[in-house]
């Protein structure tokens, strides 16, 4: 077959669904058959920065196409907005899409105040809602979205929290939480306490790295974000700028979690961990306030090389993790900061996971200095079925010093215990 | 469950038999139902496509089975060898493709062909000649739908 006409309708209307509305709603010169099959896509998509017309031309495009549209279900709607020149016209567009019954609504704003109808609180339909942009949550008290089950927001202004609070414990089906905060760390008041839930994602994103925006210390009430969510399967904190956390359920489910927290935080969550964790990565966490119950079934472990105390925690952690196959060493600081080093203390025998397990190493932001290459040459010379080791050094290196990393690492290989090990050298 | 019922041999219309992991082969929902239904026996006949299409199609269903959770294989690495998938592929493969995926049923395949063919044509001229489409407008006719569409052509 090489001609498109030789598809069936539902499948060009198909093709005509992955465009965005404006190129859609052209295909309708192309012939007879093509005139009126753009009004069945199941998606549409407005992006006002492909739109070159202005305001004006923009909004009544948006008002046509979603007139001229005929299929009675509005799979999906999505709007980019630039500026804030269609701004009162959303609360129009958006009610249109709830009475064709969206399932799916996106919003990306810039910096501006989007207000959002009431009535979008109580769609029955709406399985998916994504909103990024400074967004007014002022949700009214009756909200309702049984159907809901993804909630992806950014946010780039502070919001009002109690209500948003509400809204959750309104979404009965909701799996999938996503929850950005741009400019500032106060998420205050914030309760998530929804039994559904399977994947949850806080983060914190600051202007920038140096422009701490901590709680200061005049400020006495540092308010917690409450976690109760039983059911949860994937965790994500990326947070150490925000919040501290008060987790009150117990986590059961969780086989992958990613805590970058302080170390207060990272042991509140922690805490309710069992050993179903198959996959964790950690930015900070006392040695001493190690379970070391949760660690027998990791597979996959991914540590911070810049908190403090992680030297003992890698040696405890290698010790519990029995069936570890993956172990990622990070620094997510800058060149320049490099924490003074304990000493490495080697375990007292060589860990099971060494032994039999692990397979793959990967260092990123490696410096090394001797403890480093103490740990490295010991986890070289030990580990008996490595497959990869991956370095990628620290990047302020000069070429010479790279050179010498590089036989340093050739000669502590050459003693190692596997005997088919591919070292990768990243610069 | 022993070694060969793991597997499952899919027929094309040319008679060409691949034989693939029962996991690999039910990500069609078509293949899903069919051996729900016990109609057939380890043997599965697919006479809407040609082994040329089907020996494709089974590339993408291994990459895209679920390995045993713990995969090292990011969903961005995922995306990529998506968009190499079909970088190359000429129009007339794309469209077997689509109604291969439609036919058996894969939705994730069904989406990225037909994002596919989108991509390769923005423009209505690109439309006009990449996909050979005959514009069986009169002049007449094309000005009216230009007029009664002015705002969707107005920038």
């Amino acid at each position: 077959m090489s001609n498109i006409n030789e598809l069936p309708d539902d499948l060009l209307v198909k093709i005509l669904s992955t465009l965005p509305t404006k190129d859609a709603v052209t295909t309708c010169l192309l012939s007879k058959r093509w005139e009126s099959l753009w009004k069945n896509v199941a998606r549409l998509e407005y992006d006002q920065e492909y739109h070159y017309a202005r305001r004006i031309g923009f909004s009544r495009f948006v008002d046509k196409s979603l007139l001229s549209h005929q299929y009675p279900v509005l799979q999906s709607l999505h709007f980019k907005f630039k500026t804030g020149y269609a701004y009162g016209e959303i609360g129009l567009w958006i009610r249109t899409a709830i009475s064709r019954h969206i399932r799916e609504l996106t919003l990306e704003c810039g910096d501006f105040l989007i207000q959002l109808p009431f009535s979008l609180f109580t769609c029955e339909t709406l399985v998916i809602l994504k909103l990024k942009g400074w967004i007014d949550q002022n949700i009214p008290l009756t909200t309702s979205l049984p159907s809901l089950k993804t909630l992806h927001i950014v946010l780039l202004r502070e919001s009002n929290y109690e209500t948003f609070s509400r809204l959750l414990s309104n979404c009965p089906v909701l799996v999938d939480l996503m929850l950005e905060q741009r400019k500032s760390n106060a998420l205050s008041k914030l309760n998530i306490a929804v039994p559904s839930l399977q994947r949850l994602l806080i983060r914190t994103v600051t202007e920038s790295d140096n422009n701490d925006l901590r709680y200061s210390s005049y400020q006495k009430y540092i308010p917690k974000v409450a976690i109760n969510v039983p059911s949860l399967k994937y965790l994500n904190i990326d947070n150490n700028r925000g919040n501290d956390f008060d987790v009150v359920s117990n986590l059961p489910h969780v086989v992958e979690a990613s805590i970058k927290s302080n170390a207060i935080s990272t042991k509140a969550f922690l805490r309710h961990l069992t050993s179903s964790v198959k996959r964790l990565s950690l930015y900070s966490l006392k040695p001493e306030d190690m379970d070391p119950s949760i660690f027998c079934q990791l597979v996959h472990l991914e540590l911070c090389t810049s908190a403090s105390g992680w030297l003992k925690l890698l040696a405890r952690m290698l010790q519990c993790s029995l069936k570890l196959r993956v172990l990622k060493l990070f620094n997510n600081h800058s060149s320049r900061w490099m924490r003074p080093l304990d000493r490495w203390d080697q375990p007292s025998s060589v860990p099971k996971c060494m032994r039999s397990s692990l397979e793959t190493l990967e260092w990123r932001g490696y410096f090394g200095r001797e403890t480093d290459k103490d740990i490295m040459s010991y986890l070289l010379k030990h580990s008996m079925c490595l497959r990869t080791v991956k370095i990628t050094p620290n990047e302020s290196k000069c070429l010479e010093k790279m050179h010498q990393m590089v036989e340093d690492l050739a000669s502590v290989l050459s003693i190692g215990s596997s005997n088919t090990c591919k070292l990768v050298f990243n610069i | 469950m022993s070694k060969s019922e793991k597997k499952i041999v899919l027929k094309s219309l040319d008679n060409e038999a691949f034989e693939v992991e029962k996991a690999v082969a039910l990500q069609s929902q078509t293949i899903w139902v069919m051996c729900e239904d016990k109609c057939v026996g380890n043997e599965i006949p697919l006479e809407n496509v040609t082994g040329q299409i089907l020996a494709k199609v089974i590339d993408y269903c291994k990459k895209h089975a679920v390995v045993d959770g713990d995969g090292d294989e990011s969903s961005e690495e995922l995306k990529n060898w998506d968009t190499e998938f079909t970088k190359n592929m000429d129009q007339s493969t794309l469209f077997n493709m689509i109604l291969a995926a439609n036919y058996l049923n894969i939705k994730s395949l069904l989406n990225l062909t037909c994002q596919a063919v989108a991509d390769k044509t923005k423009t209505i001229d690109e439309f006009h000649t990449f996909l050979n489409i005959e514009n069986n407008f009169t002049p007449e006719e094309e000005a009216q739908i230009c007029q009664e569409n002015l705002w969707a052509f107005d920038d």
